[in-house]
């Protein structure tokens, strides 16, 4: 697994299991934003090892790369988590934090999926 | 009787003066009637005039309640003791929080805590009720709201608290008034105003104010209105009334029917009274003169009832007279004769000749003059007069004991009765002719031979008089006992026609009256809806007209009328929209909850947007924010909408959200606007010290940027709403612009195609410490920050409101 990856997840893991680590109850986005950077460094990290070309190009681009040329099922696995993930990070009316459990899930599912990059690289 | 009665009793008092077609016995009554049964019962008894003036207001016990705090423990999605504080009295609270956040939690702790039930559970299934506590708490449970009440200092604490082993319906249930002991509550102080004003709507409530249980707003509406009252006094003159109209009735039914079933009867006094009753009123005296004389009319009963009392000697008697009779004359035969008779006069005739003897000796026979009265004729002479008195009584004897006997025979024969008729009165006047007869031995003979003939007839008369006696009693004595009756219920209901008659014109008067202060009463209400719904409709074609209470028992409900595109439609409810649907049930919630006169200034409102498209959270915020300017307005809501309406149109409210981490620890946090929101984040993830470095600069940065895009997505939705854009194009401009680059030029611009004028724009508005922050906020994610976030922080919060101008 990418280092950048799971050095993320540890911390988000920590706060979920701590919130009272960050200030102000701002711990649901401090734990989205993680979780996401863990997958965005997963797919970077897996794109330096493949295709370095494709590490250039924009997000949806490298996801759609992913789903057609890689792997259909792991992209479409990684389009749908980087989706909910900029959702629930980046200001878009009608969101709200997500909660623990959400968050969870996501960790989960995160976790599994930069563990199947990291395998591919190998 | 509380401001609302108090309200309606003025207009009814105010009609009574103005309507002229209305007497002071009926108005009376209409008063008495309000004021109760009692006072009904004196009014109709002729005791004490009811009074004009209306009885005093009674205290509502509790008055201007607003909400301080809710709390909740081991309760639906809240593990550990959670609290939602709240500022008591009015403004606008929303309550954000994802679906499963346990802000309904919120929602429902406070109205079970304050209700004992919870409009979302009830009606559920046992698996849904029995799953109210939190998996994730320790023991207990329990929900309690801080209530503040004008007037008092500090707050009065309700609480549910319930032990492991309690069920939902358990627990133990207090309250807690200022300085005061914890002491048990069960609701019901306040039981009837929660029901009529409930200031509770939850978002399966919403649909159901329209479609679900209409009695229930029906009865509520009725309630704040003080209709209750208006209905009472209905109740009580037609309960009033009732039995005397009821006895009219019988009574007059009684009559056709006496008419009906007697119509064949030959009985002259049934006929007679058969005629006095074809009058709908009969004349009641003359009935009871027919019933009265019935007794005997004409004698003719006293006639057949006299014959039946006859009497004749017994035919012993009569032979034993016959005998002695006969025996009479026999003995008198025996010893009369002509010297018998003379024997008297003889025996005087010697008696005095003896004195004369006695006094002057031996004479010579005065009356022949040759014979001469000496001793020895003296003694011939004495015997002699002693043989002939003895005989001489001895007829006397005989003559006395014969006139006894013909004196008993004839008196055994009475007159003849007036009342016989026919053979027994022929052989009446022969007995009466056998008295009379001459002589004893014809006397004998006629009483023997009489008396048997008319003893038979007589027999035979009274069989008869009896018969008819039966049949006559056996017409009339039923037909005496129903007129009777008839004439005594016929008299009652003549007694009380005035009483009826007046509480009929009562009746009337106020069914007729209650319709229109129905409408006088719901009009400020309608108005309310009205108002409430003119705001919320916004684009939608449904137009809402009168809201009427309709219908009655099972069927009553709260009409509205609607029309679509201004055509008047029944089925128009049939073809709105969820969210319409949602509009209007705001639109009759809202009036009914805020109701002065209710003790509640507070309204919890759970999820009211579901919904509703972004044009009617517009209107739905403003709505609230009006409200809010008198009442305390608690709003739970599961997105963002409603407070991202509320920020832009710049209403005043507090935010709160809520957030939920793993077991059920819900925390709450004061949410702004979102930009401020992630400038705090941002500041407090620069301030986190446990986050390694790198990934710290990551966090705050992608915080930064997402500060910055909020900002050009508040700029770009004020500046296309308020040029007229819909919500669905705008959102559509901010899908399209993906970067931060091109919805910062959208934003400063308000044209996507200067992009490449954007850096300069933001260097001349804030100068080059702005365009470094814009670009580490767009690079930062990826490049990384060092050393102290914070001014970096202080520059993005600087840019984002430029960004905002």
């Amino acid at each position: 697994m990418s280092h950048s990856a799971i050095h993320r997840l540890d911390v988000a893991d920590r706060i979920l299991h701590a919130p009272d680590l960050v200030e102000d109850g701002a711990w649901p986005r401090a734990c989205t934003w993680l979780i996401r950077l863990a997958l965005e460094h997963g797919l970077d990290d897996f794109w330096a090892t493949h295709r370095p070309e494709v590490a250039e190009v924009s997000r949806r681009a490298q996801l759609l790369t992913l789903t057609r040329t890689v792997d259909s099922d792991l992209g479409s696995r990684a389009t749908e988590l980087w989706y909910a993930l900029s959702r629930a990070a980046h200001h878009h009316a009608y969101e709200l934090a997500p909660t623990g459990a959400e968050l969870r899930t996501w960790h989960t599912d995160v976790h599994l999926l930069t563990e199947d990059l990291r395998s591919r690289s190998a | 009787m509380d401001k609302a009665e108090l309200g309606l009793y003025e207009l009814l008092i105010e009609r009574l003066l103005a309507d002229d077609g209305v007497d002071d016995a009926t108005s009376g009554l209409v008063l008495a009637a309000w004021s109760g049964d009692g006072a009904l019962a004196d009014a109709l008894a002729g005791r004490g005039a009811p009074t004009a003036e209306p009885p005093g207001e009674t205290e509502v016990e509790h008055p201007d309640v607003y909400l301080a705090a809710v709390r909740v423990e081991g309760f639906r999605g809240i593990g550990r003791p959670a609290t939602l504080q709240l500022a008591p009295g009015p403004g606008l609270t929303l309550v954000t929080g994802r679906n499963g956040s346990g802000k309904s939690s919120f929602a429902e702790a406070a109205e079970l805590v304050m209700t004992g039930r919870n409009e979302r559970w009830s009606g559920r299934t046992a698996v849904w009720r029995d799953g109210w506590r939190n998996l994730h708490s320790g023991d207990d449970a329990s929900v309690a709201v801080d209530l503040t009440v004008a007037g008092t200092n500090g707050t009065t604490k309700v609480q549910r608290r319930w032990a492991p082993e309690d069920k939902l319906e358990g627990g133990r249930w207090t309250r807690q008034e200022p300085k005061a002991k914890v002491q048990d509550f069960d609701g019901s102080a306040w039981g009837a105003s929660m029901q009529t004003y409930r200031p509770f709507l939850s978002y399966s409530e919403l649909g159901a104010l329209i479609d679900g249980r209409p009695t229930e707003l029906h009865d509520a509406v009725h309630d704040l209105l003080g209709l209750g009252a208006l209905t009472a006094t209905q109740t009580r003159l037609k309960a009033a009334r009732k039995p005397l109209a009821d006895r009219a009735r019988d009574a007059n039914a009684e009559r056709r029917a006496i008419r009906t079933d007697l119509a064949s009867a030959d009985d002259p006094r049934i006929v007679e009274a058969l005629a006095l009753l074809k009058s709908t009123s009969p004349d009641l005296g003359r009935i009871a003169g027919l019933l009265s004389a019935a007794e005997d009319p004409g004698g003719s009963a006293a006639g057949l009832r006299a014959v039946l009392d006859l009497r004749l000697p017994a035919a012993e008697d009569v032979r034993a007279a016959a005998e002695r009779i006969r025996a009479a004359v026999d003995a008198h035969t025996a010893v009369a004769s002509a010297e018998s008779s003379r024997a008297d006069l003889v025996a005087r005739l010697l008696r005095e000749a003896l004195h004369v003897h006695t006094d002057y000796g031996s004479t010579t026979c005065p009356l022949c003059e040759q014979g001469t009265l000496d001793d020895a004729w003296r003694a011939s002479a004495a015997t002699r007069a002693d043989q002939l008195e003895r005989s001489a009584a001895e007829v006397r004897g005989a003559t006395s004991e014969l006139e006894a006997a013909i004196a008993a025979g004839r008196s055994l024969v009475r007159s003849l009765p007036a009342v016989l008729t026919g053979r027994a009165r022929e052989t009446w006047q022969d007995w009466v002719q056998a008295g009379r007869a001459e002589g004893p031995a014809a006397l004998a003979q006629g009483l023997e031979t009489a008396h048997p003939v008319v003893a038979a007839a007589l027999v035979e008369a009274r069989t008869e008089s009896e018969a008819e006696l039966a049949r006559r009693d056996e017409v009339w004595a039923p037909v005496v006992r129903r007129l009777g009756a008839y004439h005594d219920a016929a008299a009652e209901v003549a007694a009380e026609a005035d009483a009826n008659a007046t509480l009929a014109r009562a009746e009337k008067w106020l069914a007729d009256t209650a319709t229109e202060l129905r409408s006088q009463r719901l009009a400020p209400f309608a108005e309310q809806s009205q108002h409430v719904w003119q705001a919320l409709r916004q684009q939608s074609n449904v137009g809402l007209g009168a809201v009427r209470l309709t219908g009655a028992h099972n069927q009553r409900r709260v009409a509205v009328d609607v029309s679509i595109d201004g055509v008047d439609g029944g089925a128009a409810l049939g073809v709105m929209s969820q969210g319409e649907l949602h509009a209007l049930g705001l639109a009759l919630f809202l009036p009914r909850a805020t109701v002065d006169q209710s003790p509640f200034r507070f309204i919890v409102i759970d999820d009211p947007v579901q919904a509703m498209d972004p044009a009617k959270v517009d209107g739905l915020a403003r709505v609230l924010a009006e409200v809010a300017l008198t009442r305390q307005v608690v709003v739970f809501t599961h997105d963002d909408r409603l407070a991202d309406a509320v920020r832009r149109l710049e209403l005043p409210a507090t935010i709160w959200e809520v957030v939920r981490g793993e077991q059920s620890a819900v925390e709450m946090r004061r949410s702004d606007d979102p930009i401020a929101r992630y400038l705090e984040d941002a500041k407090a993830m620069a301030s986190t010290k446990e986050l390694p470095s790198d990934i710290r600069s990551e966090l705050v940065a992608s915080c930064c940027r997402s500060a910055v895009e909020a900002a050009c997505h508040s700029k770009i939705r004020s500046v296309r709403l308020a040029a007229g854009h819909t919500h669905a194009d705008v959102e559509l401009v901010l899908k399209k612009a993906e970067t931060t680059n091109k919805k910062a030029t959208l934003a400063v611009f308000n044209d996507p195609k200067r992009g490449s004028d954007l850096l300069g724009r933001i260097r001349s508005g804030l100068g080059p410490g702005a365009v470094d922050a814009f670009q580490m906020c767009k690079q930062g994610a990826h490049k990384g920050l060092v050393g102290d976030l914070h001014p970096f922080v202080k520059d993005v919060k600087k840019l984002a409101e430029w960004l905002q101008k």
